[in-house]
């Protein structure tokens, strides 16, 4: 605005601001004649005149009353404090600059006034406790908390290092950072954020506005752990904070999980460091939040990805200066871990990213790598015939066209992809994974001990976000409390599960302890003290607490399964586990001696399926060991059990695998296959289905996979490891691959887990492989045993469909010197 | 007129609890004379001071719902209303309580506006929808704004306006202050405010 068009304006407003409209009219018609602009400004300035000082005075006034209403605080005393002006106000509270009244601390500081106010001496406390926690905050890079206190009102306050210095974000922008630069800073920034960890403190609200860096160019942290210090109602004895009280944050920093107010972690952090990376790297949000509602927020964050960062750069500036090529690959791949959906599968701790950070600027490989795609376990329809048609048409090699569904054609589709996901490494390492220890415990209770875990086994094993390994060795005593680091490292699983389980007077005590072991700190810990009777809901309350502190949601379908008991008798429950721990000792008076327990079960149950389950393995093993007199009826026997425990309850995976192990005894491969599906799409844990899988398509001659699938089941299950030697040797033999198979059977031999089938098998192994001296002795041994052999009587019970694999058993069994 | 505002009451509750303390006028000298430091601190506490009134009105508030807090700041003012003072050193003094005035006001509307990505979570809790600014709400941050963009071209009627909506003081005293007729004074009131009105409205669109 010039003074000489001001002027003229001027001149011209006062002339006709007191004309009619037709005066007005006519006397801008002529001072403006060709003038539009001048003429429109100045009608502008006219029409606005009637409500000018009014709306001016309101805004004045209205300021004034809200400044009242919100108590602003400014000159008064806090303590030794004075407050001097008032820098923010938002829901929180209200933060001021302040200084000592006395001149003791000459730096000026920012005090914090929470709006909410402690009422109890309990929460008084808990501020307390929480306040010290922060004061212990020492590092360059974190606004450090001096003091606090409570007012009169009972409205808590904080004294904190007043921080001059822009937000990150900006400071980057405005002195035109290089990317090196950038990832200098951010990497101080994660070591500080590392650092708080460390003293177990989380931040909560991570965002550019709380990393302010100053002019000399070092970052700093604000509001560490202040969310958590207005949610007094935390109890960490309780587990995760209630989900109501932590709806105060940020949408575009908040983690998926805090969005849906599910437990808060440090991998929450960890997360919103992510999106700060993003931002400094790409200059803008992975999500784009504005105008959404909550839930449609948490829709964005959950379905859809954001845009690597190198792509979103290019976006938005197809001339970068060169910086999005230099983003592609590895720093893509940081920024992407720290933003992974599933806590887990971002980075265990900050410090981890800031030595990725620091790998790439020393152009070292760093260990983030591109995200696979998850592979999901999908679930079937319940079609028995569906399962039975799919499972024919991978068997045969081809759908008949006579038999020609789209639901055969899904099927197939969905056991081939279930064998894919079994089979490929990356599928489920994004999962969490957790092994359940064996539970100590007394005199008393030692069968409950060892009950527990394997409930807690059990109600977690089916989720399918979860990576579960049972871990027991005997080796371990009741009383030593297990190495959790070791205990990690060797399964090579992240969280552990460990406890106590002890009987005394009558009543069950249960101690159990959930463990970080990359992050090195312990979730939480919680004691019952209740009668046996309680066990089955102890171990529904224990999976929903584990599942939920490492933030996996339970379908409605996942969550009535596991309140659902095995059994409603202790008593029965307990002679089940008897029968267990005999059955797991293979021999034959054993397995007579799991069976008694098993039926004792059923009499005090009839309605407990796992045990109906068990005692058809018992005859099922019969069969396969041929000791009874009449296989057949020891078969029919299994089938019928196996019948019974599936009418009781086929909404668990045993059930299923049971039957599965009929079948193939059968040789129905297609339902046995199908069986097996089942109970692996029921329980993805299930190293023992993914094994019957194996061993069923081993059987029928479809051998791609088969060793990727067996060791797989391994890995979930180390505590049978022994049994994947017997496994791995027969997929050998069917692959003719006689060498290996003879080495599986050895190292099973040695462990003394070589059955009759399997010293069949050995035995043929040697002699395919021309080592008929061996072949001969295997047979001796078996005959040792007071078997008669005849290839006669073996033919019937051989397991393999192939006519090719049945002629190089009999073959190389008659080799080895058995008779006809 | 000049005690209905209550930012003018308020203004006027300062300048005359602080006449009687001899710092404050020094300061006021020496800034007449052109000491910028001594005009940083008389700011200070001047700001400070009307702080001070701010709160302990907030805290006299009586039961009585009935009355405006600009009723319950005027009662406390004239409390303090004291000795006669010279007008000169007067005049002076209400322009820098003004601004203060005004740096109050302006202080607490910007910081309440600061949900933005920037200091406190505002936007969610979603259950406080009430936090999320209507555009009246930032109807002050607009007049400061149009208030600087004024002063480039037209001090005298940004000073005008200041004195009058911030300082409390009637177009007769405004005049005096700034020594021209409350004519003139009156006369471009009424274009400053026309022009502040349309600037407002066009940052609110």
């Amino acid at each position: 605005m010039s003074p000489e068009h001001w002027q003229r304006v001027e001149a011209l407003f006062h002339r006709a601001v007191d004309l009619s409209a037709a005066a007005q009219k006519a006397c801008l018609d002529k001072e403006c004649s060709g003038d539009d602009a001048l003429r429109r400004e100045v009608e502008a300035l006219l029409r606005s005149e009637r409500s000018a000082s009014g709306r001016i005075r309101n805004a004045v006034e209205e300021e004034a009353v809200r400044l009242l209403q919100d108590g602003d605080a400014s000159g008064e005393r806090l303590g030794p404090w004075r407050l001097l002006r008032l820098l923010q106000h938002g829901g929180m509270g209200a933060v001021y600059l302040a200084e000592r009244a006395d001149d003791a601390y000459r730096k000026k500081v920012a005090i914090k006034v929470l709006r909410s106010t402690l009422a109890t001496g309990l929460e008084r406390e808990r501020f307390r406790t929480e306040r010290q926690l922060l004061a212990n905050l020492e590092h360059a890079c974190i606004a450090r908390l001096i003091d606090g206190g409570t007012r009169a009102d009972g409205s808590p306050y904080l004294v904190m290092e007043y921080v001059e210095g822009e937000p990150i974000d900006r400071y980057c922008t405005e002195h035109r950072l290089s990317l090196e630069e950038r990832l200098g800073l951010f990497r101080q920034v994660c070591l500080a954020v590392a650092h708080a960890h460390r003293q177990h403190v989380v931040h909560r609200d991570l965002k550019p506005a709380n990393i302010l860096v100053g002019k000399d160019g070092v970052p700093k942290l604000l509001d560490f752990g202040i969310a958590k210090l207005l949610d007094p109602a935390a109890d960490p004895h309780v587990g995760p904070p209630t989900r109501a009280e932590d709806r105060r944050l940020t949408p575009e920093y908040a983690s998926p999980e805090q969005l849906s107010g599910a437990a808060i972690g440090y991998a929450s952090d960890i997360y919103a460091l992510g999106v700060v990376l993003y931002e400094l790297l790409a200059g803008c949000l992975p999500y784009q939040l504005t105008g959404l509602s909550l839930d449609e927020m948490l829709q964005a964050v959950r379905q859809t990805d954001p845009l690597l960062p190198s792509v979103a750069l290019v976006r938005r500036e197809p001339d970068d200066g060169g910086m999005a090529p230099r983003l592609r690959g590895a720093l893509d791949n940081i920024v992407m871990s720290a933003l992974q959906r599933e806590p887990h599968a971002r980075y265990a701790n900050a410090d981890g990213l800031a030595a990725d950070i620091a790998r790439y600027l020393a152009g070292e490989p760093v260990s983030a790598r591109s995200a696979a795609p998850v592979v999901r376990l999908i679930r079937f329809a319940r079609s028995h015939r569906m399962w039975t048609i799919a499972a024919l048409a991978l068997l045969a090699g081809s759908v008949p066209a006579a038999l020609y569904l789209k639901e055969v054609h899904d099927g197939e589709q969905r056991i081939k992809a279930l064998i894919a996901a079994h089979t490929s490494a990356r599928a489920i390492e994004h999962l969490p994974a957790v092994a359940i220890l064996r539970f100590t415990s007394n005199e008393s209770g030692s069968l409950l001990g060892a009950g527990m875990s394997r409930l807690l086994l059990n109600a977690l094993s089916p989720l399918t976000r979860l990576r579960v390994t049972a871990y027991n060795s005997v080796r371990h005593s009741p009383d030593a409390a297990p190495d959790i680091d070791a205990v990690a490292r060797q399964l090579g699983v992240r969280y552990v599960v460990s406890g106590k389980a002890e009987v005394n007077g009558g009543r069950l005590r249960i101690e159990a302890a959930l463990t970080d072991a990359a992050a090195g700190h312990r979730m939480w810990s919680v004691d019952y003290d209740r009668t046996p009777e309680d066990i089955f809901a102890i171990r529904a309350e224990l999976a929903e607490k584990i599942a939920s502190a490492l933030s996996i949601e339970l379908t409605a379908d996942e969550s009535r399964q596991l309140a659902k008991a095995p059994t409603r008798s202790v008593e029965a429950y307990e002679a089940m586990l008897q029968g267990m721990s005999h059955y797991g000792r293979r021999p034959r008076r054993a397995t007579e001696e799991a069976r008694r327990h098993f039926e004792r079960a059923i009499a005090l149950d009839p309605g407990f399926a796992h045990a109906h389950g068990m005692l058809a393995m018992t005859y099922n093993r019969e069969f396969i060991n041929n000791w009874g007199d009449n296989p057949a009826e020891s078969l029919a026997r299994a089938e019928q059990l196996a019948k019974r425990a599936l009418a009781l309850d086929d909404s668990r995976a045993f059930s299923h695998l049971a039957m599965g192990m009929v079948r193939r005894e059968q040789r129905r491969h297609s339902e046995a296959l199908a069986a097996a599906a089942r109970a692996v799409v029921l329980d993805p844990n299930y190293g023992n289905a993914i094994v019957l899988m194996a061993s069923i398509l081993c059987y029928a001659g479809k051998t791609d996979n088969t060793l990727e699938l067996i060791q797989k089941a391994a890995g979930l299950n180390p505590r049978n490891p022994i049994n994947y030697q017997l496994q791995m040797g027969r997929c050998y033999f069917a692959m003719g691959r006689y060498g290996e198979a003879i080495a599986a059977f050895e190292q099973a031999l040695d462990k003394n887990a070589l059955g009759h089938r399997g010293h069949l098998l050995l035995a043929a192994s040697y002699a395919q492989a021309g080592r008929l001296d061996d072949a001969r002795w295997t047979v001796s041994e078996i005959q040792a045993g007071g078997r008669q052999l005849s290839l006669r009587r073996i033919e019937p019970t051989i397991p393999f469909t192939r006519s090719e694999d049945r002629a190089r058993l009999i073959e190389g069994l008659r080799r080895a010197g058995v008779p006809d | 007129m000049a005690a209905k505002t209550g930012a003018a009451a308020l203004t006027r509750g300062v300048l005359f609890s602080m006449e009687a303390s001899s710092p404050v006028t020094d300061l006021l000298y020496r800034t007449q004379r052109g000491d910028r430091d001594a005009l940083e601190q008389l700011s200070t506490l001047v700001y400070q001071e009307l702080r001070r009134i701010a709160a302990r009105c907030m805290r006299s508030e009586r039961p009585d719902h009935t009355l405006q807090p600009t009723a319950l700041v005027n009662e406390a003012i004239l409390r303090l209303v004291g000795a006669d003072v010279p007008w000169q050193d007067r005049a002076h003094f209400y322009a820098v309580a003004a601004r203060q005035m005004r740096n109050i006001l302006v202080d607490h509307a910007r910081s309440r506006g600061r949900g933005k990505r920037g200091g406190d979570a505002v936007r969610v809790p979603l259950e406080d929808a009430g936090e999320l600014a209507a555009p009246l709400d930032r109807d002050l941050v607009a007049l400061d704004d149009a208030l600087k963009d004024l002063a480039k071209f037209d001090q005298r009627k940004h000073d005008m306006v200041e004195l009058h909506y911030f300082g409390g003081l009637s177009m007769e005293e405004t005049a005096q202050a700034m020594e021209v007729s409350p004519k003139t004074v009156q006369r471009e009131l009424r274009l400053a405010e026309s022009w502040l009105h349309r600037a407002m409205s066009e940052a609110a669109s």
